[in-house]
Protein backbone atom coordinates (compact mmCIF):
# COMPACT_ATOMS: atom_id res chain seq x y z
CA UNK A 1 0.00 0.00 0.00
CA UNK A 2 2.78 2.20 0.98
CA UNK A 3 4.02 3.31 -2.77
CA UNK A 4 5.03 7.03 -3.00
CA UNK A 5 4.81 8.66 -6.44
CA UNK A 6 6.71 11.64 -8.02
CA UNK A 7 5.76 13.55 -11.20
CA UNK A 8 7.26 16.75 -12.41
CA UNK A 9 8.66 17.87 -9.82
CA UNK A 10 10.67 20.77 -9.58
CA UNK A 11 12.36 22.48 -6.78
CA UNK A 12 14.55 25.88 -6.53
CA UNK A 13 15.98 28.23 -4.07
CA UNK A 14 15.57 32.00 -4.76
CA UNK A 15 15.72 31.42 -8.62
CA UNK A 16 18.28 28.56 -8.78
CA UNK A 17 16.73 25.63 -9.55
CA UNK A 18 17.90 22.18 -7.52
CA UNK A 19 15.31 20.00 -9.02
CA UNK A 20 13.97 19.81 -12.60
CA UNK A 21 10.98 17.70 -13.61
CA UNK A 22 11.94 14.55 -11.67
CA UNK A 23 9.56 11.61 -11.70
CA UNK A 24 9.79 8.73 -9.99
CA UNK A 25 7.77 5.77 -8.27
CA UNK A 26 8.70 3.40 -5.57
CA UNK A 27 6.62 0.21 -4.61
CA UNK A 28 4.85 -0.75 -1.52
CA UNK A 29 7.99 -2.84 0.20
CA UNK A 30 10.41 -1.98 -2.23
CA UNK A 31 13.97 -0.10 -1.15
CA UNK A 32 15.33 2.29 -3.74
CA UNK A 33 18.60 4.05 -3.96
CA UNK A 34 19.28 7.53 -5.08
CA UNK A 35 22.48 8.32 -6.29
CA UNK A 36 24.43 11.93 -7.57
CA UNK A 37 27.40 13.66 -6.99
CA UNK A 38 27.79 16.75 -4.84
CA UNK A 39 24.90 19.39 -5.22
CA UNK A 40 23.02 17.04 -7.42
CA UNK A 41 19.88 17.79 -5.51
CA UNK A 42 19.68 14.21 -3.75
CA UNK A 43 18.58 16.14 0.14
CA UNK A 44 16.17 18.37 -2.00
CA UNK A 45 13.96 15.50 -3.56
CA UNK A 46 13.79 14.17 -0.07
CA UNK A 47 13.07 17.20 1.85
CA UNK A 48 10.35 18.16 -1.25
CA UNK A 49 9.12 14.84 -0.03
CA UNK A 50 9.07 15.83 3.46
CA UNK A 51 7.38 19.11 2.64
CA UNK A 52 10.64 21.23 4.17
CA UNK A 53 11.04 23.29 1.00
CA UNK A 54 8.17 24.69 -1.64
CA UNK A 55 8.22 22.24 -4.85
CA UNK A 56 5.78 22.26 -7.88
CA UNK A 57 4.46 18.73 -9.49
CA UNK A 58 2.98 16.06 -7.65
CA UNK A 59 3.71 14.14 -4.60
CA UNK A 60 1.30 11.17 -4.27
CA UNK A 61 1.85 8.65 -0.70
CA UNK A 62 -0.66 5.75 -1.14
CA UNK A 63 -2.73 7.82 -3.28
CA UNK A 64 -2.31 10.69 -1.08
CA UNK A 65 -1.02 14.11 -2.81
CA UNK A 66 1.10 16.05 -0.14
CA UNK A 67 1.39 18.70 -2.34
CA UNK A 68 0.83 22.24 0.66
CA UNK A 69 0.83 19.92 2.96
CA UNK A 70 2.49 21.14 6.19
CA UNK A 71 6.39 18.81 6.99
CA UNK A 72 4.50 17.66 10.22
CA UNK A 73 1.56 16.15 9.18
CA UNK A 74 3.19 14.14 6.34
CA UNK A 75 4.97 12.86 8.98
CA UNK A 76 2.38 12.14 10.69
CA UNK A 77 1.10 10.06 7.82
CA UNK A 78 3.68 7.95 8.32
CA UNK A 79 6.90 8.94 6.49
CA UNK A 80 10.12 8.88 8.40
CA UNK A 81 12.65 10.97 7.85
CA UNK A 82 16.59 10.69 8.44
CA UNK A 83 17.76 13.85 7.57
CA UNK A 84 21.52 14.88 6.10
CA UNK A 85 23.83 15.23 9.19
CA UNK A 86 21.48 13.91 11.53
CA UNK A 87 19.69 17.03 13.14
CA UNK A 88 19.64 15.71 16.78
CA UNK A 89 18.31 17.65 19.27
CA UNK A 90 22.06 18.05 20.52
CA UNK A 91 20.99 19.64 24.29
CA UNK A 92 18.42 16.61 24.65
CA UNK A 93 18.78 13.02 26.07
CA UNK A 94 18.62 10.29 24.11
CA UNK A 95 15.44 9.07 25.38
CA UNK A 96 13.93 12.51 25.11
CA UNK A 97 15.01 12.73 21.27
CA UNK A 98 13.32 9.07 20.93
CA UNK A 99 10.24 10.01 22.99
CA UNK A 100 9.62 13.04 20.24
CA UNK A 101 9.54 10.89 17.36
CA UNK A 102 6.58 8.74 18.67
CA UNK A 103 3.00 11.15 18.75
CA UNK A 104 1.54 8.14 19.72
CA UNK A 105 1.94 8.97 23.17
CA UNK A 106 0.58 5.57 24.46
CA UNK A 107 2.93 3.61 22.11
CA UNK A 108 6.09 5.52 22.98
CA UNK A 109 7.88 2.90 25.50
CA UNK A 110 7.30 -0.22 23.59
CA UNK A 111 8.81 1.11 20.17
CA UNK A 112 11.70 2.92 22.21
CA UNK A 113 12.08 -0.87 23.51
CA UNK A 114 12.03 -2.12 20.12
CA UNK A 115 14.55 0.36 19.30
CA UNK A 116 16.84 -0.22 21.76
CA UNK A 117 16.50 -4.10 20.99
CA UNK A 118 17.76 -3.06 17.45
CA UNK A 119 20.73 -0.52 18.71
CA UNK A 120 21.70 -2.33 22.23
CA UNK A 121 23.99 0.71 22.45
CA UNK A 122 21.61 3.06 22.79
CA UNK A 123 19.97 1.73 26.27
CA UNK A 124 23.01 2.50 27.78
CA UNK A 125 23.12 5.72 26.54
CA UNK A 126 19.79 6.61 26.89
CA UNK A 127 19.99 9.35 29.19
CA UNK A 128 23.10 10.78 27.79
CA UNK A 129 22.93 14.07 26.03
CA UNK A 130 22.57 13.30 22.59
CA UNK A 131 25.29 15.96 21.23
CA UNK A 132 27.92 13.99 23.43
CA UNK A 133 27.38 10.83 21.18
CA UNK A 134 29.88 9.68 19.06
CA UNK A 135 28.62 10.03 15.28
CA UNK A 136 27.82 5.92 14.86
CA UNK A 137 25.60 6.54 17.90
CA UNK A 138 24.18 9.81 16.58
CA UNK A 139 23.18 8.09 13.51
CA UNK A 140 21.58 5.60 15.70
CA UNK A 141 19.77 7.88 17.70
CA UNK A 142 18.78 9.60 14.44
CA UNK A 143 17.46 6.33 12.55
CA UNK A 144 15.59 5.34 16.09
CA UNK A 145 13.84 8.51 16.35
CA UNK A 146 12.75 8.31 13.02
CA UNK A 147 11.61 4.51 13.36
CA UNK A 148 9.70 5.83 17.23
CA UNK A 149 6.70 7.54 14.41
CA UNK A 150 6.46 3.94 12.66
CA UNK A 151 6.81 5.40 9.36
CA UNK A 152 5.58 3.22 6.40
CA UNK A 153 8.26 4.97 4.27
CA UNK A 154 11.56 5.75 5.16
CA UNK A 155 13.54 8.27 3.93
CA UNK A 156 17.83 8.31 4.28
CA UNK A 157 19.61 10.75 3.49
CA UNK A 158 23.15 9.26 3.56
CA UNK A 159 23.14 7.40 6.92
CA UNK A 160 26.75 6.53 6.05
CA UNK A 161 28.22 9.82 6.13
CA UNK A 162 30.93 10.06 7.97
CA UNK A 163 31.07 6.69 9.90
CA UNK A 164 33.77 3.94 9.89
CA UNK A 165 33.43 0.89 8.01
CA UNK A 166 31.99 -1.39 10.47
CA UNK A 167 29.40 1.18 11.48
CA UNK A 168 28.58 1.55 8.12
CA UNK A 169 28.07 -2.70 7.52
CA UNK A 170 25.91 -2.76 10.94
CA UNK A 171 23.73 0.55 10.25
CA UNK A 172 22.82 -1.21 6.89
CA UNK A 173 22.45 -4.36 8.22
CA UNK A 174 20.32 -2.47 10.49
CA UNK A 175 18.31 -0.70 7.71
CA UNK A 176 17.90 -4.27 6.10
CA UNK A 177 16.35 -6.04 9.24
CA UNK A 178 13.76 -2.56 9.22
CA UNK A 179 13.17 -3.38 5.40
CA UNK A 180 12.38 -6.76 5.94
CA UNK A 181 9.55 -6.12 8.48
CA UNK A 182 7.90 -4.33 5.30
CA UNK A 183 9.01 -0.88 5.41
CA UNK A 184 9.29 1.09 2.30
CA UNK A 185 12.65 2.72 1.88
CA UNK A 186 14.33 5.34 0.04
CA UNK A 187 18.62 5.72 0.49
CA UNK A 188 20.65 8.61 -0.68
CA UNK A 189 24.22 7.37 -0.46
CA UNK A 190 27.40 9.47 -1.74
CA UNK A 191 28.92 5.53 -0.78
CA UNK A 192 27.00 3.81 -4.07
CA UNK A 193 28.76 0.56 -3.43
CA UNK A 194 26.67 0.47 0.24
CA UNK A 195 23.16 1.87 -1.37
CA UNK A 196 23.32 -0.60 -4.90
CA UNK A 197 24.14 -3.52 -3.06
CA UNK A 198 21.30 -2.47 -0.43
CA UNK A 199 18.73 -1.38 -2.87
CA UNK A 200 16.92 -3.34 -5.36
CA UNK A 201 16.61 -0.32 -8.07
CA UNK A 202 18.16 2.84 -8.26
CA UNK A 203 18.10 6.13 -9.51
CA UNK A 204 20.67 8.48 -10.41
CA UNK A 205 20.44 12.06 -10.68
CA UNK A 206 22.88 14.64 -12.13
CA UNK A 207 21.93 18.27 -11.85
CA UNK A 208 18.75 18.23 -10.89
CA UNK A 209 17.47 15.50 -13.09
CA UNK A 210 17.13 11.82 -13.33
CA UNK A 211 19.69 10.98 -15.86
CA UNK A 212 19.65 6.57 -15.14
CA UNK A 213 17.16 4.48 -13.68
CA UNK A 214 17.34 0.73 -13.53
CA UNK A 215 17.46 -2.23 -11.34
CA UNK A 216 20.35 -1.81 -8.94
CA UNK A 217 22.46 -4.91 -10.17
CA UNK A 218 22.60 -3.47 -13.78
CA UNK A 219 23.32 0.00 -12.40
CA UNK A 220 26.59 -1.65 -10.37
CA UNK A 221 28.25 -3.35 -13.32
CA UNK A 222 27.35 -0.44 -16.04
CA UNK A 223 30.61 1.03 -16.57
CA UNK A 224 29.74 4.74 -16.47
CA UNK A 225 28.57 4.19 -13.01
CA UNK A 226 31.31 2.26 -12.34
CA UNK A 227 33.54 5.61 -13.57
CA UNK A 228 31.23 8.33 -12.07
CA UNK A 229 29.96 6.80 -8.62
CA UNK A 230 32.06 3.60 -7.61
CA UNK A 231 35.78 5.33 -7.86
CA UNK A 232 36.20 3.23 -11.08
CA UNK A 233 37.18 0.05 -9.50
CA UNK A 234 35.34 -3.22 -10.32
CA UNK A 235 35.65 -5.54 -7.05
CA UNK B 1 19.29 47.75 60.70
CA UNK B 2 15.49 48.13 59.81
CA UNK B 3 16.33 50.11 57.08
CA UNK B 4 18.07 47.56 55.55
CA UNK B 5 15.14 45.07 56.35
CA UNK B 6 12.86 47.35 54.31
CA UNK B 7 14.96 47.98 51.43
CA UNK B 8 15.36 43.91 51.16
CA UNK B 9 11.73 43.59 51.42
CA UNK B 10 11.11 46.09 48.73
CA UNK B 11 14.08 45.02 46.15
CA UNK B 12 12.86 41.25 46.40
CA UNK B 13 9.32 42.20 45.79
CA UNK B 14 10.21 44.43 42.73
CA UNK B 15 12.41 41.74 41.94
CA UNK B 16 9.42 39.09 41.72
CA UNK B 17 7.51 41.25 39.29
CA UNK B 18 10.99 41.76 37.18
CA UNK B 19 11.33 38.25 37.35
CA UNK B 20 7.46 37.29 36.32
CA UNK B 21 8.49 39.45 33.38
CA UNK B 22 11.84 38.63 32.34
CA UNK B 23 10.85 34.81 32.22
CA UNK B 24 7.97 35.79 29.43
CA UNK B 25 10.91 37.64 27.05
CA UNK B 26 13.42 34.63 27.72
CA UNK B 27 10.54 32.42 26.78
CA UNK B 28 10.41 33.96 23.57
CA UNK B 29 13.69 34.72 23.03
CA UNK B 30 14.11 30.88 23.48
CA UNK B 31 12.33 29.42 20.84
CA UNK B 32 11.62 32.37 18.43
CA UNK B 33 15.20 34.13 19.04
CA UNK B 34 12.94 37.24 19.04
CA UNK B 35 13.05 40.22 21.36
CA UNK B 36 9.09 40.62 21.84
CA UNK B 37 9.29 44.32 22.81
CA UNK B 38 5.88 44.50 23.17
CA UNK B 39 5.72 42.03 26.10
CA UNK B 40 6.12 45.02 28.85
CA UNK B 41 2.86 45.96 27.44
CA UNK B 42 1.33 42.95 27.72
CA UNK B 43 2.21 43.49 31.08
CA UNK B 44 0.54 46.56 31.49
CA UNK B 45 -2.77 45.18 29.75
CA UNK B 46 -2.44 42.41 32.94
CA UNK B 47 -2.80 45.61 35.24
CA UNK B 48 -5.24 46.73 33.34
CA UNK B 49 -7.59 43.67 32.99
CA UNK B 50 -6.93 43.88 36.98
CA UNK B 51 -8.47 46.46 37.92
CA UNK B 52 -11.34 45.83 35.84
CA UNK B 53 -12.05 42.66 37.47
CA UNK B 54 -11.44 44.18 40.76
CA UNK B 55 -14.28 46.76 39.96
CA UNK B 56 -16.15 44.33 38.52
CA UNK B 57 -16.26 42.12 42.07
CA UNK B 58 -17.10 45.78 43.62
CA UNK B 59 -13.86 46.01 45.07
CA UNK B 60 -12.73 49.22 46.44
CA UNK B 61 -9.94 48.47 49.18
CA UNK B 62 -8.61 45.72 51.24
CA UNK B 63 -10.52 42.42 51.16
CA UNK B 64 -10.63 39.61 53.61
CA UNK B 65 -11.51 35.89 54.00
CA UNK B 66 -13.74 34.26 51.05
CA UNK B 67 -13.79 37.61 48.97
CA UNK B 68 -9.91 37.94 49.69
CA UNK B 69 -9.00 34.98 48.23
CA UNK B 70 -11.75 34.87 45.40
CA UNK B 71 -10.45 37.97 44.08
CA UNK B 72 -7.00 37.22 44.10
CA UNK B 73 -7.70 34.04 42.07
CA UNK B 74 -10.13 35.77 39.84
CA UNK B 75 -7.63 38.56 39.33
CA UNK B 76 -4.92 36.33 38.53
CA UNK B 77 -6.43 33.66 36.09
CA UNK B 78 -8.41 37.02 34.35
CA UNK B 79 -5.60 38.75 33.99
CA UNK B 80 -3.38 35.36 32.90
CA UNK B 81 -5.78 34.75 30.58
CA UNK B 82 -6.15 37.95 29.18
CA UNK B 83 -2.62 38.76 28.85
CA UNK B 84 -1.84 35.21 26.96
CA UNK B 85 -4.60 35.53 24.60
CA UNK B 86 -2.98 38.61 23.47
CA UNK B 87 0.01 37.38 22.82
CA UNK B 88 -1.16 34.87 20.74
CA UNK B 89 -2.60 37.95 19.36
CA UNK B 90 0.06 39.47 18.63
CA UNK B 91 2.43 36.46 17.64
CA UNK B 92 -0.09 35.87 14.57
CA UNK B 93 -0.65 39.44 13.50
CA UNK B 94 2.68 40.57 14.09
CA UNK B 95 5.25 38.00 13.87
CA UNK B 96 4.28 34.78 12.61
CA UNK B 97 3.76 36.22 8.97
CA UNK B 98 7.68 37.16 9.30
CA UNK B 99 8.88 33.76 10.70
CA UNK B 100 11.20 33.49 7.62
CA UNK B 101 11.93 36.95 7.18
CA UNK B 102 15.39 38.44 8.46
CA UNK B 103 15.70 38.56 12.06
CA UNK B 104 15.77 42.62 11.77
CA UNK B 105 12.03 42.50 10.58
CA UNK B 106 10.00 40.93 13.63
CA UNK B 107 12.45 43.08 15.47
CA UNK B 108 10.99 46.16 14.26
CA UNK B 109 7.22 44.86 14.18
CA UNK B 110 7.72 44.40 18.00
CA UNK B 111 8.06 48.00 18.41
CA UNK B 112 5.43 49.26 16.26
CA UNK B 113 3.17 46.46 18.28
CA UNK B 114 4.51 48.10 21.75
CA UNK B 115 3.55 51.39 20.38
CA UNK B 116 0.31 50.44 19.14
CA UNK B 117 -0.48 48.98 22.44
CA UNK B 118 0.22 51.76 24.45
CA UNK B 119 -1.96 53.97 22.84
CA UNK B 120 -4.30 51.80 22.71
CA UNK B 121 -4.17 51.51 26.61
CA UNK B 122 -3.83 54.85 26.73
CA UNK B 123 -7.25 55.64 24.95
CA UNK B 124 -8.67 53.34 26.94
CA UNK B 125 -7.62 54.65 30.41
CA UNK B 126 -6.11 58.02 29.96
CA UNK B 127 -2.91 59.23 30.55
CA UNK B 128 -2.61 59.44 34.56
CA UNK B 129 -1.43 57.03 36.55
CA UNK B 130 -4.93 54.90 37.81
CA UNK B 131 -4.92 53.93 40.86
CA UNK B 132 -5.59 50.03 41.69
CA UNK B 133 -7.82 49.17 45.25
CA UNK B 134 -5.28 47.85 47.59
CA UNK B 135 -6.98 44.36 48.04
CA UNK B 136 -4.29 42.56 50.22
CA UNK B 137 -4.42 43.13 54.18
CA UNK B 138 -1.46 44.28 55.72
CA UNK B 139 -0.29 41.69 58.20
CA UNK B 140 3.74 41.77 58.87
CA UNK B 141 5.75 38.75 58.82
CA UNK B 142 9.80 38.37 60.15
CA UNK B 143 9.69 41.14 62.80
CA UNK B 144 7.02 43.29 60.78
CA UNK B 145 9.81 44.02 57.90
CA UNK B 146 7.51 41.84 54.85
CA UNK B 147 4.10 43.20 54.34
CA UNK B 148 1.70 40.49 53.29
CA UNK B 149 1.95 41.65 49.46
CA UNK B 150 5.17 41.54 49.81
CA UNK B 151 5.68 37.42 50.58
CA UNK B 152 2.90 36.94 48.12
CA UNK B 153 4.52 38.60 45.09
CA UNK B 154 7.81 36.92 45.99
CA UNK B 155 6.43 33.39 46.67
CA UNK B 156 3.99 33.61 43.53
CA UNK B 157 7.39 34.31 41.45
CA UNK B 158 9.09 31.53 42.99
CA UNK B 159 6.09 28.92 42.83
CA UNK B 160 5.74 30.15 38.57
CA UNK B 161 9.49 29.77 38.08
CA UNK B 162 9.33 26.30 39.42
CA UNK B 163 6.39 25.46 37.86
CA UNK B 164 7.45 26.84 34.54
CA UNK B 165 10.90 24.24 35.03
CA UNK B 166 8.33 21.65 35.43
CA UNK B 167 6.81 22.56 32.42
CA UNK B 168 9.89 23.18 30.12
CA UNK B 169 11.70 19.94 31.42
CA UNK B 170 9.25 17.79 32.44
CA UNK B 171 6.04 17.65 30.25
CA UNK B 172 5.66 16.41 26.76
CA UNK B 173 4.81 20.05 25.68
CA UNK B 174 8.10 21.62 27.07
CA UNK B 175 9.98 18.91 25.10
CA UNK B 176 8.53 20.13 21.62
CA UNK B 177 8.92 23.87 22.82
CA UNK B 178 12.96 22.40 23.17
CA UNK B 179 12.89 20.51 20.03
CA UNK B 180 11.42 23.76 18.34
CA UNK B 181 14.04 25.71 19.78
CA UNK B 182 16.89 23.88 18.65
CA UNK B 183 15.85 22.61 15.28
CA UNK B 184 12.26 23.40 13.74
CA UNK B 185 13.38 21.77 10.35
CA UNK B 186 13.94 18.32 12.94
CA UNK B 187 11.22 19.15 14.82
CA UNK B 188 8.69 19.21 11.69
CA UNK B 189 10.47 15.87 10.44
CA UNK B 190 8.91 14.18 13.76
CA UNK B 191 5.37 15.64 13.39
CA UNK B 192 6.01 18.77 15.75
CA UNK B 193 3.77 21.79 14.85
CA UNK B 194 5.83 24.47 15.21
CA UNK B 195 3.10 27.32 14.74
CA UNK B 196 1.19 25.64 17.41
CA UNK B 197 4.18 24.90 19.56
CA UNK B 198 5.26 28.85 19.58
CA UNK B 199 1.85 29.75 19.78
CA UNK B 200 1.24 28.12 22.87
CA UNK B 201 4.76 29.66 23.91
CA UNK B 202 3.38 33.20 23.37
CA UNK B 203 0.08 31.84 25.36
CA UNK B 204 2.40 30.94 28.14
CA UNK B 205 4.72 33.91 28.15
CA UNK B 206 1.34 36.31 27.96
CA UNK B 207 0.14 34.29 30.79
CA UNK B 208 3.09 35.03 33.00
CA UNK B 209 3.25 38.76 32.13
CA UNK B 210 -0.90 38.94 32.88
CA UNK B 211 0.47 37.37 36.51
CA UNK B 212 3.04 40.16 37.12
CA UNK B 213 1.00 42.91 35.86
CA UNK B 214 -1.59 41.61 38.45
CA UNK B 215 0.58 41.90 41.49
CA UNK B 216 2.22 44.73 40.33
CA UNK B 217 -0.91 46.72 40.13
CA UNK B 218 -2.21 45.15 43.37
CA UNK B 219 0.70 45.50 44.99
CA UNK B 220 1.90 49.18 44.16
CA UNK B 221 -1.74 50.03 43.82
CA UNK B 222 -1.53 51.94 40.71
CA UNK B 223 -0.47 51.74 37.32
CA UNK B 224 -0.89 53.76 33.85
CA UNK B 225 -0.49 53.29 30.05
CA UNK B 226 3.30 53.49 29.89
CA UNK B 227 3.76 51.00 33.12
CA UNK B 228 5.47 48.38 30.69
CA UNK B 229 7.75 50.42 29.02
CA UNK B 230 10.32 50.76 32.26
CA UNK B 231 9.22 47.64 33.81
CA UNK B 232 9.51 45.79 30.12
CA UNK B 233 13.28 47.54 30.06
CA UNK B 234 14.23 46.39 33.34
CA UNK B 235 13.05 43.18 32.83
CA UNK B 236 14.39 42.75 29.65
CA UNK B 237 18.00 43.56 31.04
CA UNK B 238 17.42 41.04 34.15
CA UNK B 239 16.83 38.09 31.58
CA UNK B 240 19.63 39.29 29.95
CA UNK B 241 21.98 39.78 32.78
CA UNK B 242 20.46 36.07 34.35
CA UNK B 243 21.42 34.29 30.62
CA UNK B 244 18.76 34.84 28.12
CA UNK B 245 16.95 31.57 27.31
CA UNK B 246 17.75 30.45 30.65
CA UNK B 247 14.72 30.58 33.02
CA UNK B 248 16.66 30.27 36.25
CA UNK B 249 18.60 33.10 35.12
CA UNK B 250 15.50 35.10 34.38
CA UNK B 251 14.84 34.96 38.15
CA UNK B 252 18.32 35.05 39.36
CA UNK B 253 18.47 38.54 37.33
CA UNK B 254 15.29 39.44 38.15
CA UNK B 255 15.80 39.82 41.87
CA UNK B 256 19.16 41.32 41.18
CA UNK B 257 17.81 43.85 39.04
CA UNK B 258 15.09 44.62 41.79
CA UNK B 259 17.65 44.80 44.90
CA UNK B 260 19.88 46.72 43.66
CA UNK B 261 17.29 49.38 42.61
CA UNK B 262 15.35 49.46 45.45
CA UNK B 263 19.42 49.77 47.59
CA UNK B 264 20.50 52.39 45.00
CA UNK B 265 17.62 54.41 45.69
CA UNK B 266 17.21 54.24 49.44
CA UNK B 267 21.21 54.89 49.80
CA UNK B 268 22.28 57.47 46.79
CA UNK B 269 18.88 58.29 45.70
CA UNK B 270 16.14 56.36 43.06
CA UNK B 271 17.72 58.96 40.54
CA UNK B 272 20.57 56.50 40.19
CA UNK B 273 19.00 53.62 40.13
CA UNK B 274 18.71 53.06 36.53
CA UNK B 275 22.27 53.87 36.01
CA UNK B 276 23.66 51.08 38.61
CA UNK B 277 21.01 48.61 37.11
CA UNK B 278 22.99 49.15 33.46
CA UNK B 279 26.52 49.66 35.54
CA UNK B 280 26.05 46.16 36.40
CA UNK B 281 24.59 44.98 33.57
CA UNK B 282 27.66 45.68 31.57
CA UNK B 283 30.07 44.83 33.95
CA UNK B 284 28.74 41.25 34.31
CA UNK B 285 28.39 40.98 30.30
CA UNK B 286 32.06 42.33 30.16
CA UNK B 287 33.47 39.49 32.53
CA UNK B 288 30.42 36.66 31.49
CA UNK B 289 29.19 37.65 27.97
CA UNK B 290 26.24 35.16 28.41
CA UNK B 291 24.92 36.17 31.05
CA UNK B 292 25.45 34.80 34.82
CA UNK B 293 23.82 31.19 34.14
CA UNK B 294 24.31 31.73 30.03
CA UNK B 295 26.18 29.59 28.51
CA UNK B 296 28.37 29.06 25.71
CA UNK B 297 26.04 27.83 23.46
CA UNK B 298 23.63 29.77 21.49
CA UNK B 299 21.55 29.46 25.00
CA UNK B 300 17.73 28.40 24.09
CA UNK B 301 15.10 26.60 26.79
N1 LIG C 1 18.77 26.20 1.31
C1 LIG C 1 19.30 26.36 0.10
N2 LIG C 1 19.41 27.58 -0.44
C2 LIG C 1 19.94 27.76 -1.67
N3 LIG C 1 20.40 26.75 -2.44
C3 LIG C 1 20.32 25.51 -1.95
C4 LIG C 1 19.78 25.25 -0.66
N4 LIG C 1 19.83 23.93 -0.44
C5 LIG C 1 20.40 23.39 -1.53
N5 LIG C 1 20.68 24.33 -2.45
C6 LIG C 1 21.28 24.10 -3.78
O1 LIG C 1 20.50 23.16 -4.45
C7 LIG C 1 21.31 22.24 -5.15
C8 LIG C 1 21.00 20.82 -4.70
O2 LIG C 1 21.34 20.69 -3.33
P1 LIG C 1 21.09 19.37 -2.52
O3 LIG C 1 21.44 19.64 -1.10
O4 LIG C 1 19.75 18.87 -2.81
O5 LIG C 1 22.18 18.40 -3.15
P2 LIG C 1 22.66 16.97 -2.71
O6 LIG C 1 22.56 16.12 -3.89
O7 LIG C 1 21.96 16.54 -1.48
O8 LIG C 1 24.20 17.26 -2.39
P3 LIG C 1 25.15 16.61 -1.27
O9 LIG C 1 25.60 15.32 -1.79
O10 LIG C 1 26.28 17.60 -1.19
O11 LIG C 1 24.38 16.55 -0.01
C9 LIG C 1 22.74 22.65 -4.88
O12 LIG C 1 23.17 23.40 -5.97
C10 LIG C 1 22.66 23.53 -3.67
O13 LIG C 1 23.64 24.52 -3.68
MG1 LIG D 1 22.52 16.17 0.38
Amino acid sequence: MSSLRIDDLCVSYGGVSALRHVSLHVEQGEAIALLGANGAGKSSLLRAISGLVCSSGSIAFDGVLLGGRPAASIARLGIGHVPEGRRLFARMTVRENLALGCWDIGATDERMQGVFALFERLRERADQVAGSLSGGEQQMVALGRALMGSPRLLLLDEPSLGLAPQVIAMIFARLGEIHARGTTMIVVEQNARAALSFASRAYVLENGQVVRSGNADDLANDPTIIDAYLGGVIE
Amino acid sequence: MHEFGAQLANGLALGAIYALIALGYTMVYGIVELINFAHGDVYTFGSFITLVILTALGITGEAHGVLLVVAVVVALLGSALACGVLAILIERVAYRPLRNAPRLAPLITAIGVSFILENALQLWKGPAPITVPALIPNPRFLGGTFSLAQVSVIVLAVVTMFALQFLVHRTRLGMQMRAVAQDRDAAALVGIDANRTIALTFLIAGALAGIAGMASGVYYQSTWFLNGFGAGLKSFTAAVLGGIGNIAGAMLGGFCIGLLEAFTSATIGGQWANVAVFTVLIAVLVIRPNGLLGTNLPDKL
